[in-house]
This record gives structure tokens, C-alpha cells and sequence, in this order.
């Protein structure tokens, strides 16, 4: 019995370990050096213990822009908002934190911008990249915010861009109708005939060895020369007429033509942009602005086509048929 | 000589070059104007005015030799006298309006035109009018609509089928329909329908102000009401008929409800009255006696 206590009493006190425990330890030890790996590396966390430099900024209205939202530069996250809150002027303040290490390139004239319609995660404010050559902005300095437009700014300029569409492509449609395209066609056709015959012509007198005198001692080519003269000129005097008539025509055309295209550019942006806001916002948001799009859509064919139209009216750029200036009285039903 | 091919090239350049400025001469602007006043008579109700302006535009245009502008006021007037049932004036018209396009007015008001002439067509020999409808009803717009119309309305007539396609975003076209389509219900026996597709045309031309329609939608209620023996109410649809054509100075018309108010007259005085100014009633009739018609239809003997 005593063996025995004494012997149990040996194992206690031992200083040599087995392979297992040895094994054991190192599990555990590998854990806990893990566990501070992750600790030590992760973003928040690194984000925390790391040096920070802190600016401030303000806006009247922040659309959904909130406290730990990430602050990028160029793309690369770079710092968190971290505080928002009301100033004595009921004005917004934010209080940004940006890694020191970043802080060169922030810079008397960088600015911070916010785009309420981001289309892919969450809402960041984006520093732009200031000019190396100007000083840094300190900590606790102010830099200017921009917020960028929100669904309502953009359905606002919508309409009224709707409505100029849809006004100027009715316009430049009775301007169209007023067109009679079988006349261009015709003139232009002349034309080219007239212009084809010339040009074979003086290619024929330019091939004769250089000698003019000779080919026109051909009567037959001298009266050709001459019926094709004849030919241009009363073509011209049709054209000057034709364009002298449809002068006032052409100058409301161009000009509602340019600023259909204009408009048809920016519009298109917009749509590009709500399209984009109605696929990022909820289904609710999305049904509010879905008819103005559709109508935006419409109005945007509408005037493609009529450009498209116009384009097939005129075939020469300065060319213009003459306006009818009257219609007759539309055909009315029987009233017998 | 060795300048021509520049001068050619600087001929042919001359095609490119941009318009020359030039406001069109003021005798061209008057018959336009002319013109335009005669559309917006038109446009008002103002008929008999409409087609006075419209023969002074004609005559303007004439002046400065403008088929199209010709063509437009002859057509114009065609289309009015055909309202008026006065097919030998609108047939006239028409001729001239046929002439200028020839003239080279451009193809343009080529399908309105043969559009009038199939109508004028229809008395003489309704088989051919109909046959030059069907090809215009092919058309696009409110000429083929119209044709495609009135060649149903006579190919019910004719007692042969017809199903009238359907006719969008045109109230005067819409009104037709209904009124051809009561038509239709009448000679099938299913008279409340008829009397509802009637009131149904009456209620658009009302809303658009168009009185050839009222008056002769007020002719088909009479005719109706006759059918069923209602001799007082197919007499006050026929009066306000009366009023109506009277109003737009349309003597064809006016004279044929003069006609069928005769018998439903009250008394022999009356039949008497209408008798003396169906005869007194002529084509051209100056403006003060329809005035004193409309007065004297308003005062009870």
C-alpha cells in the first residue's frame, strides 16, 4: 500500500511529459496564437488600434448616409464616419476618421462626396486625391462635402425634361409634315444624275491627252457640254427657290433638332441613373418613379425616331423641299 | 473655255451651299393668311364664310401660280360643297384641284383627292365608287378610315355585309360608325339599340360641335320615330334638323327635310310655309334669308 502511495505520489511530481501531452499543449498554444493572429489582424480591429487623423464636414440633408459607413479614397477604403450629429445652426455634422497613413493624399483642395444613389454596397463617402503640391488638411480641420442627387432630385428634373421632349419632337413632327419628302427625293436624284453626268464629262475632257481643244472640236461633245450646263443651271435656280421657300423651315428645324438632341443626351443620363436607383432601392421606391421612366422611354423613341425621320427626309445636309404652306380641309365623314 | 470645268464645279459647289434669307413675297403670305383664315372659319362652324375664303385663296394662289396652294383651296372647297350634297360644285372643285396636282402640286393630296372623287362617283355608278373606296380604305390615316367607312355604309345599304373596322382616336369618325352601325340595328328590327348607337353619335357630335352630324343624326331619329308611328317627336327631330342644315346655310339638305316635314305638318298653313320655302330655297341662297328662315322656324304661327 505504501508502494503503491508513493508511486502515485512520483507521477504527480514528475517533470518529463508524454508525447501527448506535449501534443496537447501545442494545440493549445497554436490556438491562442491564432486567436491574437485574428485579433491583431482583423479590419475593425486593425482600424482601431491604428493612427487616425480626424476631419469634419457638414450638409443640410445626408439622404441615407450613416455613422460607420466607409470613407474611400480612389476606390480604397480609407476611413469610417463615425459620428453624425446636429450643430446649433440645425445643420449636420460629420465626423470623419481617416487613416494617418493616408493622409497625404488629402489636401486643401480634396473634397469629400456622397452619392445617396450608390448602386453596389453600402453608402461611402468618396475623398477625391488632392493636389500633392498643397498643403494637407490637419486634423480636425473641415473639408467640403458634396452630396450628390437622390431619386427625388432626379424624377424632379425628369419631368420637366419629359415635357420639353415631348414639346420640341411634336414640333420638329409638324415641321416634318409640312414636308413633302417626294420632292427631295426628286431633287435630290436630279441632282446626282446632273452631277454624274458632269463629272463623266470632265473626266472625258481630262483624258484626251490634256488637249481640250480637240475633244470640244467634237460637236456632238460640245452640245453634250452644253445641254449639261443648261441642266445645272436649271436645277440650281430650282434649289435656290426651293431653299429661299423653306429658309424659316429649316433654321426651326436645326434648332429644334439640336436641342431635341440635347435634351435626348441628358435625359438618357437620368434614365441611366434611375434605372440604376430603382434597381438599388426598394420595390415600393421602384413603382414611384417606374411611370416616370416609361414615360422618359417613350418620349426618348419618340424623338429617335423623328430624328431618324429627318434624316431620311433631307438626304443632302443643306438641302430642303419646299413647304407646302397649306393643307386642305381634312376630309369629313358624310353628313347625309 | 478652260474656265468651264470650274465653273461647273463651282456650280455644282453651289448646290451645297446654305439657303439664301429671304421672307417669301408678301402675295404669297396674303393667299396663305387667306388660306389659313378659311381653315379657321371652318374650324369655328363658320361654313359659308369658310367657303368664300377658301375660293379668295384659290383665286390668290391663282396669281402667284401655286398648284399646291391651287389644289389645297380647290380641295378644301370640294370637301365642302360635298358636305353640302352639291355634288356638280364639288365635282368642279375637284377638277381643279385635279389640274394643279397634274400641274406638278406634288402627290401629296393625291389620295384626299381621289378620295372626293370616288364620293362624287357614288351617285353615277356606286359599283365603281365602291371598288375605288376598297382600294382607299387600304390607305393609312383618316383617308383610308373614311373610305373603309363609307364603303360599308353602302355595302349595307346594297343589303350585303359589312363588319366596319374599328375606328380609334377620330370622334367624327366614331360618331359615323355609330351612326351607320344604328342603321344597321334599325333594319334588323333591334330598334332600342339603334336609338342608343344614334344617341351615342349625337352625344360626340354635340361634344364636337359638328352640326352637319347632329342635323343628319337628327334625320336618321326621325326616321326612326316614324317607323314607329312617334309622328310628333320624328316632326321635332326633323325641325331641329331644319335649324341645323339652315344654320350652315346648307340648301340640298335643308330642302330634303323640308320635304319630309310637309306631311307631318299640323296644319295646312303651316305645310303651306314649308312648301314656299323649300321652293324659295336655292343653292346659293344670300345670307339674309337663311336668317329670316331660322327666325320665322323659331316663331310659332
Amino acid at each position: 500500500m505504501k508502494l503503491e502511495q508513493e508511486e502515485e505520489l512520483e507521477h504527480i511530481h514528475r517533470v518529463h511529459y508524454t508525447v501527448m501531452e506535449r501534443l496537447a499543449g501545442l494545440f493549445v498554444i497554436i490556438a491562442v496564437a491564432l486567436l491574437i493572429g485574428a485579433f491583431a489582424f482583423s479590419r475593425e480591429i486593425s482600424f482601431m488600434l491604428a493612427d487616425k487623423f480626424t476631419l469634419y464636414t457638414e450638409a443640410e440633408d445626408i439622404a441615407n448616409l450613416e455613422e460607420g459607413n466607409p470613407i474611400t479614397i480612389g476606390g480604397v477604403e480609407v476611413g469610417r464616419v463615425r459620428e453624425i450629429e446636429w450643430t446649433d445652426e440645425n445643420r449636420l455634422q460629420l465626423r470623419l476618421e481617416i487613416l494617418e497613413r493616408f493622409h497625404g493624399q488629402v489636401r486643401r483642395d480634396s473634397i469629400a462626396r456622397f452619392s445617396p444613389l450608390t448602386l453596389v454596397g453600402e453608402p461611402a463617402v468618396e475623398i477625391t486625391r488632392g493636389d500633392p503640391k498643397k498643403p494637407r488638411l490637419k486634423d480636425g480641420d473641415r473639408i467640403r462635402l458634396v452630396i450628390g442627387p437622390t431619386l427625388n432630385d432626379l424624377v424632379s428634373q425628369l419631368g420637366p425634361a419629359v415635357e420639353d421632349i415631348t414639346g420640341i419632337t411634336a414640333s420638329v413632327n409638324a415641321l416634318l409634315a409640312a414636308i413633302r419628302p417626294e420632292d427631295v427625293g426628286e431633287l435630290t436624284a436630279q441632282l446626282a444624275g446632273v452631277t454624274g453626268n458632269t463629272r463623266e464629262l470632265l473626266e472625258k475632257i481630262n483624258a484626251g491627252e490634256g488637249s481640250i481643244g480637240r475633244l470640244l472640236a467634237d460637236e456632238s461633245l460640245a452640245e453634250e457640254l452644253a445641254r449639261t450646263v443648261g441642266e445645272i443651271n436649271s436645277v440650281l435656280t430650282t434649289t435656290n427657290r426651293r431653299l429661299r421657300d423653306a429658309e424659316p423651315l429649316m433654321a426651326a428645324l436645326t434648332s429644334r433638332i439640336e436641342e431635341a438632341s440635347t435634351l435626348m443626351e441628358n435625359v438618357d443620363a437620368l434614365v441611366v441613373q434611375l434605372t440604376g436607383a430603382v434597381e438599388t432601392f426598394g420595390a415600393d421606391q421602384g413603382d414611384a418613379v417606374a411611370e416616370v421612366l416609361w414615360e422618359t422611354r417613350t418620349a426618348l423613341d419618340q424623338a429617335a425616331k423623328t430624328l431618324e425621320a429627318i434624316r431620311n427626309t433631307w438626304p443632302f445636309s443643306t438641302g430642303a423641299a419646299e413647304e407646302p404652306a397649306v393643307a386642305p380641309l381634312p376630309s369629313q365623314p358624310p353628313a347625309n | 473655255m478652260r474656265r468651264l470645268p470650274l465653273i461647273i464645279l463651282l456650280l455644282l459647289a453651289g448646290c451645297g451651299g446654305g439657303p439664301v434669307t429671304q421672307p417669301p413675297p408678301p402675295s404669297v403670305l396674303e393667299a396663305r393668311e387667306m388660306h389659313r383664315q378659311a381653315l379657321d372659319a371652318y374650324q369655328s362652324g363658320r361654313y359659308p364664310a369658310a367657303l368664300a375664303m377658301f375660293e379668295e385663296a384659290e383665286k390668290l394662289f391663282r396669281s402667284i401660280d401655286d398648284p399646291h396652294g391651287i389644289a389645297s383651296a380647290a380641295l378644301s372647297q370640294a370637301e365642302l360643297y360635298l358636305l353640302y350634297g352639291r355634288h356638280e360644285d364639288a365635282a368642279r372643285a375637284a377638277g381643279r384641284a385635279r389640274n394643279a396636282i397634274d400641274r406638278g402640286s406634288g402627290t401629296q393630296l393625291q389620295p384626299q383627292l381621289a378620295l372626293v372623287e370616288a364620293r362624287l362617283r357614288i351617285p353615277e355608278d356606286p359599283t365603281v365608287a365602291r371598288a375605288a373606296l376598297r382600294e382607299l380604305a387600304a390607305l393609312p390615316g383618316r383617308t383610308g378610315a373614311l373610305a373603309a367607312l363609307i364603303e360599308c355604309d353602302l355595302a349595307m345599304q346594297a343589303g350585303d355585309e359589312c363588319l366596319p373596322r374599328p375606328i380609334e382616336g377620330d370622334p367624327l369618325l366614331q360618331a359615323r360608325l355609330y351612326q351607320l352601325q344604328g342603321g344597321a340595328s334599325f333594319r334588323a328590327g333591334r330598334n332600342e339599340e339603334g336609338l342608343r348607337r344614334l344617341q351615342a353619335a349625337l352625344s360626340i357630335y354635340r361634344s364636337e360641335g359638328y352640326r352637319p352630324g347632329l342635323a343628319s343624326v337628327h334625320e336618321a331619329l326621325a326616321e326612326a320615330r316614324l317607323q314607329q308611328g312617334a309622328e310628333d317627336e320624328a316632326r321635332q327631330h326633323l325641325e331641329r334638323a331644319l335649324y341645323l342644315r339652315l344654320w350652315i346655310n346648307d340648301a340640298v339638305h335643308a330642302r330634303r327635310v323640308l320635304e319630309r316635314l310637309e306631311p307631318l305638318a299640323s296644319d295646312a298653313e303651316l305645310a303651306g310655309r314649308y312648301a314656299a320655302w323649300r321652293a324659295s330655297l336655292h343653292d346659293d341662297a344670300a345670307e339674309p334669308q337663311w336668317e329670316q328662315m331660322m327666325t320665322e322656324l323659331l316663331t310659332p304661327l
